[in-house]
C-alpha cells in the first residue's frame, strides 16, 4: 500500500512553494510536463521509486499529483501553476481560487473565515481526494504562518483535518518570517501567533522554514545580494523532496511518514523541525542550467554531516545557547553506493568533537537514513547531498521572538480592528491569549529538556 | 702362460721361501690378489683393498706383494691379457727364482723405465674406463680363450641366450631369488658370469612386474612400452645366440660387452617399474618426467620418448574433461575424481554439513595425482574448467553448446617439454572462454544477479515497502496461534503485499519463489513465531545458492531481521496513536501515565531504530557491497559459492548472530519492546472506556499498568546496559561501532 500523502498549498507562499515542489517531483519520477511517464535519461528496467505515494494515474496514464490548490485570490495560482510548462498536470477540479478574488489582505481571521465559509466545497475536495487513495498516511500543508490565506485557511484545515481524519498524519512546511527584515504587514505577529497555535496542537510535525534563514543561504549558495522568491522556493523544494525521499524510494527504512515522524518526534507536542540541505547549489544548477556557473564541489559524506550540523546551514535563525541540545536528529543522505563505513567514520569523529550535543534526558542519536537519488535525473555518480532535520530545543529563540513581537502589539492592542470583525473574536480576544499561553507551554517544555545552566 | 700360471707360480714357490706364515694367511692373500687380476682391476680401489687386506693378515709381506702386483699389473697393460703376456711372465718367473721377492723391485724399475710413454697413455684410457665402471664392465675385447678348452665357460656360453631370457635350463635352474650357480666354478669366472646373467635377473623381475596386474590406463601404457622394450632386448638375444652358435669365437666377455647396452636398458625398464608399482596415473607420469632429466642422455631420451606414449590415455582424459567436462577415468589416472563410491550414510553427513546437495560437491582434485610437469595451479584451472563444463551440460541443461566445443591439445604442449609454458597458455584461454560462458548463462539464462537480489530484497528484507505492507496485512493473523493458522492465510497476505507494494514490479521469476511457510514449532506458539518466508530457488543456482546450511543462515538471518521489523512496525503503531491528536482531550486520570510511557517508548523506538541501522548499513550493505565487488568479476562455480557463503558469515558474524547470548539478550529486549506496544493498547482501552463514560473504578487498572511500565521499561533498560556490556568485549570495530551508536549521548553510560 503507497501510503499516500494528500498534498494542500494554501495562500501564496504554500503555491509558490508547492508549485517548485512539484516540478521537482516530476523530474524525480520522470513524469513529463503532461504528465506522462517519459524518462529522459535511460534507466534500467527496475521499478525503484513509489510514484503513488504523490501521484495518481489519471485513466489516461497521465499522472496527477494528489494536491489541493487553495488561495483567496488567483494572481498567484495562475502565475506558478496553472500558466508554467506543468500547468496540465494538475487536476482542475483541486484548484480553489475565491471567485472573488479578494484575498485576505494579510489578516489571518480574514482567511479563516473566508474558508470556514467555504468550507463545505474545501472538504469535498478534501474528501475526494482522500477517497482517492488506499491507505491515506496523511497530510502535508504548505503555508506561510504571517500571512493571510496560508496561515487563516491553513490554520482552519488542520482544525478540519484533525476533526474528520483523526488517524491521520499532518505534517506542515511553515514558513516564518524573517527575523531580520521588518515586515510591510505589521500583523504578522497576530497572525503568526494564531496559526502557531494550531500547529502546535493539531499537526503532528513542522518543518520550520525561516523566510531570513532561507534568503540568506540561497544568497549564499548562488552569489547573488537578494535571491528572488523563485531561488529561495527552489532550495525548499529541494528540502521538501530529500525529505521525502524514503517515501518515494523504499529501502529498507523510513519508508512511511510514521517511521520518520516516530523518530524524530519522541514527545508529541515538541515537534518543531528545522532542518539543513547541502550542498545546494548543485540542484539548483540542474533546474536551471543557465542560471549561474557554480563549480560543483566533490562532496563526502563527511563535509555533508559536518556541513548538516553548522548553524549557518539550518534553515532557521535563531540563538543557539549553550544549553541548547538536540532532542532528535535525522540525516538523509542521497547517493549513489554510499559507503556506510563514511558513515560511520564521521559519526565517530561527530561524536568525538561533541559536534551534536544531545538531550541527556533520554538515549538519542544522530540517526542517519541511506536512499537513492532519482534514476531520472541524471548526476555524477559520486554526488552525495544531504538533509538534516532536526529536533532541536534553540526552535524555541524562534517562538520567543514570536511572542516578543505578539506582546509589543498586543500590549497596545494596536491594529485590532480588522481581527475583531470576524466571528472567531466576537466574544473578545480570549483566542490571543490562549493561543499564546499554548505557544509558551510548547517552549517551557522544550527548555525542560535542556540541561540546568550554571 | 698365462697371468694364472704366474699366479699359481707364485703362490706355490714364491711365497712359501719367505717367512712362515698360515695356511689362512696365504688363502686370504692370495685369493684377494686372484680376483683382484681377474676382475683386471690392479689399480683403484680394489688394489688398495687387497693391500689392506694384506697389510693386516700379514704386514711383514706387504712390500713383496705390493711389488709383485704392481709388477702384474703393468705387464697387464702393457701386454695385454693374451700370448704376449707369457713371455715376460716368463721372464719374471726367471728371475725371481734366483732372487726371492727383492727381485721384483728391479723389474718394476725396468718396466717403468721401458715404457713410461705408452703406460701414460694406457692410464689416461683406464681412468675413463674406470669412470664408466658402475655401469659397465671392462671392455677385454682381446680375450682369447678357446672356449672349447674350458669346461666351465662353455656349456654356460651355450646356456646363456635362455638364462637370459629367463627360462630354464639343463645345467641352470631358477630358483625364487635367482640361479644357483655351481660351487665348484672356479672362483675366477664367478664375476664374469654375474656380469652375464645380470640381464637375466632383471628381465625375469620385469616381467614379474609385467605379470602382476595392475589397475590404470597409465599403468597399462607403461606396461605396453615395456613390453615393447623387452622385445627389443629379446632381438639382441636372438642375435646373440646366433653368434654364439655359428661363431666360434664368442667368449662370455663378449656376452657381456654385447649385451651392454641391452641390460643398461634393463636397468632402467627396471627400477621404472619397480618406482611406480603401486602408483596412479598422474604419479606415472611425474616418475617418468623426472627421469628425462636424468644426466645420463640415453635415459633421458628413453624417458622422453616413452613419456609422449604413456600419457596418451591420460591426455585423453584431460582433453575430454577440458572440451566437454566428461571424466571418462574408469581407473583413477587422473587428478580429478568423481564422487560415486560414498555410502548413503556419508552423503547425508556431508549434507548434514552443508556440503552435499549440490553438484558441484561431486568432484574432487586429488593433488598428489596431478602430473609434475603441470604446476597446481594450472592444475586448479584444468579443474575448475571441467566442472564449469559440467555444470553447463549437466545442470544446466547446456549439452548442445559443449558438444560443439573442441580442444586440440598436442601430447608435447599438456607435458610442456619442448613448448615451454605452453599449457599454461591454453588452459588459461580455455578457462576463460568456459568461465566467461558459464557467467552469462548464469546471468542472462538463470538470472543470478537478480535472484541475489531477491534474496536481498525479501530475504534480508530489503524491500522496506513490501515489509511494510506484510507486516499491516499479516499482524492480525499471526497475533493468532500458531495452530490455528493455515497456509493460504500466508499465502494470501504475501501476494496481496506483493500487489500493493513495489514488489509487484519486480522481475515475475524473483516473485515466484518466494514463499511463506509455517515453521514447525510444536504448541503454544503464536503465529509470529513460525512464520517464515522462504526464497525456493531453482537449480542450477538452488545447488549453489540454497544448499541446506544456507538454508538454515537464512532461516535464521530472516527470523532475526523479522522480528526486528516487527517490533518497529508495532513502536511504530504505538507511536502514531500516541501522537499529538490523541492528547487535544482534555486532561483526565490518565495523564500521569502519559509521560512515562512517551519516555519508554522514546527509548525503545531509539533503541530499534539504531539496531536496525546497524544491521542494514553496517552488516547486510556492508557485506552486499563486497560481494558484489568481488562478483564483477568472472566467477566459477565454486567460487560463486563460497562468496556466497562468505557473505552469509560475515552477516552472522558481524550481524551479532554467532554468540548465542548475545542473540538471546536481543530476543528479550524485543520481548520487552513486544510488551510495551501491549501496554500502549491497554492505556488506550482504559482512555477509550473513559471518554465514552463506561463507569468502573480506572484508578487500580492505571496504577497496574503503570506499575506494568514501569516494570517492562526497567527491564530494557537494564537489558540493553548488559547488552552494551556484553557487546564491549567483543573484539570487532563494527559491533563497537553499535555500542557507540545505541550510546550516543551517553544515556547509559554511567550505568555500563
Amino acid at each position: 500500500m503507497p501510503r499516500e500523502i494528500i498534498t494542500i498549498q494554501a495562500g501564496q507562499c504554500g503555491n509558490q512553494i508547492g508549485a517548485r515542489f512539484w516540478e521537482q517531483l516530476c523530474r524525480e519520477h520522470g513524469i513529463s510536463p503532461d504528465g506522462t511517464f517519459s524518462p529522459t535519461t535511460n534507466t534500467s528496467t527496475n521499478v525503484v521509486d513509489r510514484k503513488e505515494v504523490f501521484f495518481y494515474q489519471a485513466d489516461d496514464t497521465r499522472y496527477v499529483p494528489r494536491t489541493l490548490l487553495l488561495d483567496l485570490e488567483p494572481r498567484v495560482i495562475n502565475s506558478t501553476a496553472l500558466e508554467s510548462p506543468y500547468a496540465r498536470i494538475y487536476n482542475p477540479e483541486n484548484v480553489y481560487m475565491s471567485a472573488d478574488g479578494s484575498g485576505a489582505g494579510n489578516i489571518f481571521a480574514c482567511g479563516y473565515s473566508a474558508a470556514a465559509k467555504m468550507a463545505d466545497t474545501l472538504l469535498d475536495m478534501l474528501d475526494r481526494e482522500a477517497d482517492g487513495s488506499d491507505s491515506l498516511e496523511g497530510f502535508m500543508l504548505l503555508h506561510s504562518i504571517a500571512g493571510g490565506t496560508g496561515s487563516g485557511m491553513g490554520s482552519f484545515l488542520l482544525e478540519q483535518i484533525h476533526d474528520r481524519y483523526p488517524k491521520k498524519l499532518i505534517q506542515t512546511y511553515s514558513v516564518f518570517p524573517s527575523s531580520s527584515q521588518v515586515s510591510d504587514v505589521v500583523v504578522q505577529p497576530y497572525n503568526s501567533m494564531l496559526t502557531l497555535r494550531r500547529l502546535a496542537e493539531y499537526a503532528d510535525s513542522v518543518v520550520v522554514l525561516d523566510n531570513g534563514a532561507l534568503g540568506n543561504i540561497t544568497a549564499e549558495a548562488l552569489r547573488v545580494q537578494s535571491p528572488t522568491f523563485d531561488q529561495t522556493n527552489q532550495l525548499v523544494a529541494s528540502v521538501m523532496s530529500a525529505s521525502t525521499s524514503t517515501l518515494r524510494y523504499p529501502g529498507y527504512m523510513h519508508n512511511d511518514l510514521a517511521c520518520i515522524l516516530a523518530s524524530l518526534v519522541p514527545f508529541p507536542r515538541l515537534h518543531f523541525l528545522s532542518t539543513a540541505y547541502t550542498p545546494f547549489s548543485a540542484d539548483v544548477l540542474d533546474a536551471n542550467p543557465s542560471g549561474g556557473s557554480f563549480a560543483v564541489r566533490k562532496t563526502t559524506v563527511l563535509d555533508i554531516m559536518r556541513r548538516l550540523l553548522q548553524p549557518k546551514n539550518r534553515m532557521v535563525s535563531g540563538s543557539v545557547s549553550r544549553q541548547s541540545r538536540y532532542v532528535a536528529l535525522l540525516n538523509i543522505i542521497q547517493g549513489e553506493d554510499i559507503d556506510p563505513t563514511d558513515v560511520h567514520k564521521a559519526l565517530l569523529r561527530i561524536r568525538e568533537r561533541n559536534l551534536a550535543p544531545f538531550i541527556p534526558s533520554t538515549p538519542a542519536s544522530l540517526q542517519i537514513s541511506l536512499t537513492r537519488r532519482s534514476p531520472y535525473i541524471p548526476t555524477s555518480k559520486s554526488r552525495v547531498s544531504g538533509l538534516s532535520l532536526a529536533n532541536h530545543t534553540s526552535i524555541t529563540s524562534v517562538f520567543k521572538r514570536t511572542m516578543d513581537q505578539f506582546d509589543k502589539l498586543y500590549r497596545r492592542h494596536a491594529f485590532l480592528d480588522q481581527y475583531r470583525k470576524e466571528e472567531m473574536f466576537s466574544d473578545g480576544l480570549g483566542e490571543f491569549d490562549e493561543a499564546r499561553e499554548v505557544v509558551n507551554g510548547v517552549v517551557e517544555e522544550y527548555k525542560a529538556l535542556e540541561p540546568l545552566g550554571e | 702362460m698365462d697371468h694364472r700360471d704366474a699366479l699359481d707360480w707364485l703362490l706355490n714357490e714364491i711365497l712359501p721361501r719367505d717367512p712362515v706364515l698360515s695356511l689362512a694367511d696365504y688363502d686370504e692373500i692370495l685369493n684377494h690378489v686372484h680376483d683382484m687380476v681377474w676382475a683386471g682391476h690392479t689399480n683403484g680401489p680394489e688394489y688398495d683393498e687387497v693391500l689392506l687386506r694384506v697389510q693386516r693378515a700379514a704386514p711383514e709381506y706387504l712390500p713383496g706383494v705390493n711389488n709383485f702386483l704392481n709388477v702384474i699389473s703393468m705387464l697387464l697393460e702393457q701386454f695385454g691379457n693374451g700370448p704376449a703376456l707369457v713371455e715376460p711372465l716368463e721372464r719374471l718367473k726367471d728371475r725371481l727364482q734366483g732372487g726371492g721377492l727383492s727381485v721384483l723391485e728391479e723389474v718394476l724399475g725396468e718396466i717403468n723405465g721401458d715404457h713410461k710413454k705408452t703406460q701414460n697413455q694406457q692410464q689416461q684410457q683406464q681412468q675413463q674406463q674406470q669412470q664408466q665402471a658402475a655401469k659397465m664392465s671392462r671392455d677385454n675385447t682381446s680375450t682369447t680363450m678357446d672356449p672349447l678348452q674350458d669346461p666351465w665357460s662353455t656349456p654356460l656360453l651355450l646356456d646363456v641366450p635362455y638364462i637370459i631370457q629367463g627360462l630354464h635350463t639343463k645345467s641352470y635352474e631358477w630358483t625364487a631369488e635367482g640361479i644357483e650357480m655351481d660351487k665348484n666354478m672356479p672362483i675366477q669366472l664367478v664375476s664374469l658370469v654375474s656380469e652375464a646373467l645380470e640381464p637375466a635377473l632383471l628381465y625375469r623381475q620385469i616381467r614379474e612386474y609385467l605379470d602382476t596386474p595392475t589397475s590404470g590406463l597409465t599403468a597399462q601404457a607403461l606396461k605396453g612400452v615395456v613390453e615393447q622394450e623387452l622385445r627389443n632386448y629379446l632381438g639382441v638375444v636372438s642375435v646373440l645366440e646366433s653368434e654364439i652358435r655359428n661363431k666360434g669365437d664368442v667368449t662370455l666377455r663378449r656376452c657381456v660387452l654385447l649385451l651392454k647396452e641391452a641390460t643398461l636398458a634393463l636397468r632402467v625398464l627396471f627400477g621404472l617399474l619397480r618406482d611406480c608399482s603401486g602408483l596412479l596415473g598422474g604419479q606415472i607420469l611425474s616418475v617418468v618426467y623426472k627421469l628425462t632429466f636424468d644426466g645420463e642422455e640415453t635415459v633421458s631420451k628413453f624417458a622422453s620418448r616413452i613419456l609422449i606414449l604413456i600419457s596418451a590415455s591420460w591426455n585423453g582424459i584431460l582433453r575430454q574433461w577440458l572440451s566437454h567436462g566428461v571424466l571418462n577415468d574408469p581407473y583413477g589416472d587422473f587428478f580429478v575424481t568423481f564422487r560415486t563410491s560414498e555410502s548413503d550414510a556419508e552423503y547425508q553427513e556431508l549434507i548434514r554439513q552443508g556440503k552435499g546437495g549440490d553438484r558441484s560437491g561431486l568432484f574432487t582434485f586429488d593433488k598428489s595425482n596431478i602430473p609434475e610437469y603441470i604446476p597446481e595451479k594450472v592444475a586448479k584451472q584444468i579443474f575448475a574448467t571441467g566442472k564449469s563444463l559440467y555444470f553447463v551440460r549437466v545442470d544446466c541443461g547446456l549439452a548442445n553448446w559443449v558438444e560443439r566445443r573442441k580442444v586440440e591439445l598436442t601430447a608435447e604442449e599438456i607435458t610442456d617439454l619442448r613448448v615451454c609454458g605452453s599449457l599454461k597458455k591454453l588452459v588459461d584461454s580455455i578457462y576463460q572462454e568456459v568461465v566467461s560462458y558459464l557467467n552469462t548463462v548464469l546471468r542472462d539464462k538463470f538470472h543470478l544477479d537478480d535472484h541475489l537480489q531477491g534474496i536481498k530484497s525479501y530475504l534480508l528484507i530489503g524491500q522496506g515497502d513490501f515489509f511494510q505492507t506484510l507486516l499491516d496485512n499479516i499482524s492480525p493473523t499471526l497475533a493468532r496461534p500458531s495452530n490455528t493458522l493455515f497456509r493460504h492465510d500466508l499465502t494470501s497476505a504475501l501476494e496481496a503485499s506483493i500487489r500493493e507494494s513495489n514488489a509487484r514490479f519486480d522481475k515475475e521469476w524473483v516473485l515466484r519463489n518466494l514463499d511463506a511457510r509455517i515453521l514447525e514449532l510444536g504448541h503454544g506458539a503464536l503465529g509470529w513465531d513460525v512464520f517464515t518466508l522462504e526464497y525456493h530457488l531453482q537449480p542450477p543456482l538452488e545447488g549453489i545458492l540454497m544448499g541446506s546450511m544456507e538454508k538454515k543462515s537464512y532461516l535464521r538471518i530472516f527470523n532475526f531481521l523479522w522480528r526486528i521489523k516487527r517490533v518497529s512496525h508495532a513502536l511504530n503503531n504505538g507511536w502514531r496513536r500516541m501522537r499529538i491528536q490523541s492528547f487535544a482531550n482534555p486532561q483526565n486520570s490518565l495523564s500521569t501515565i502519559w509521560p512515562s510511557l512517551r519516555l519508554a517508548m522514546a527509548q525503545m523506538i531509539h533503541f530499534i531504530n539504531e539496531l536496525q541501522y546497524y544491521i542494514i548499513f553496517e552488516v547486510i550493505e556492508t557485506s552486499w557491497t563486497k560481494l558484489q565487488h568481488k562478483l564483477v568479476t568472472q566467477v566459477t562455480v565454486d567460487e560463486l559459492q563460497n562468496l556466497h557463503q562468505q557473505f552469509l558469515q560475515d552477516i552472522m558474524s558481524k550481524g551479532l548472530l554467532h554468540t548465542d547470548n548475545l542473540v538471546a539478550d536481543l530476543h528479550s529486549l524485543l520481548k520487552h519492546a513486544i510488551k510495551m506496544s501491549g501496554l500502549v493498547d491497554g492505556v488506550f482501552e482504559i482512555q477509550y472506556q473513559i471518554l465514552t463514560g463506561a463507569d468502573g473504578d480506572y484508578d487500580d487498572r492505571l496504577e497496574t499498568l503503570s506499575e506494568q511500565i514501569a516494570l517492562v521499561q526497567r527491564g530494557f533498560e537494564q537489558g540493553v546496559v548488559s547488552l552494551l556490556r556484553v557487546l564491549r568485549t567483543v573484539r570487532d570495530e563494527d559491533v563497537q561501532f553499535l555500542t557507540t551508536r545505541l550510546d550516543f549521548n551517553g544515556y547509559y553510560h554511567s550505568s555500563v
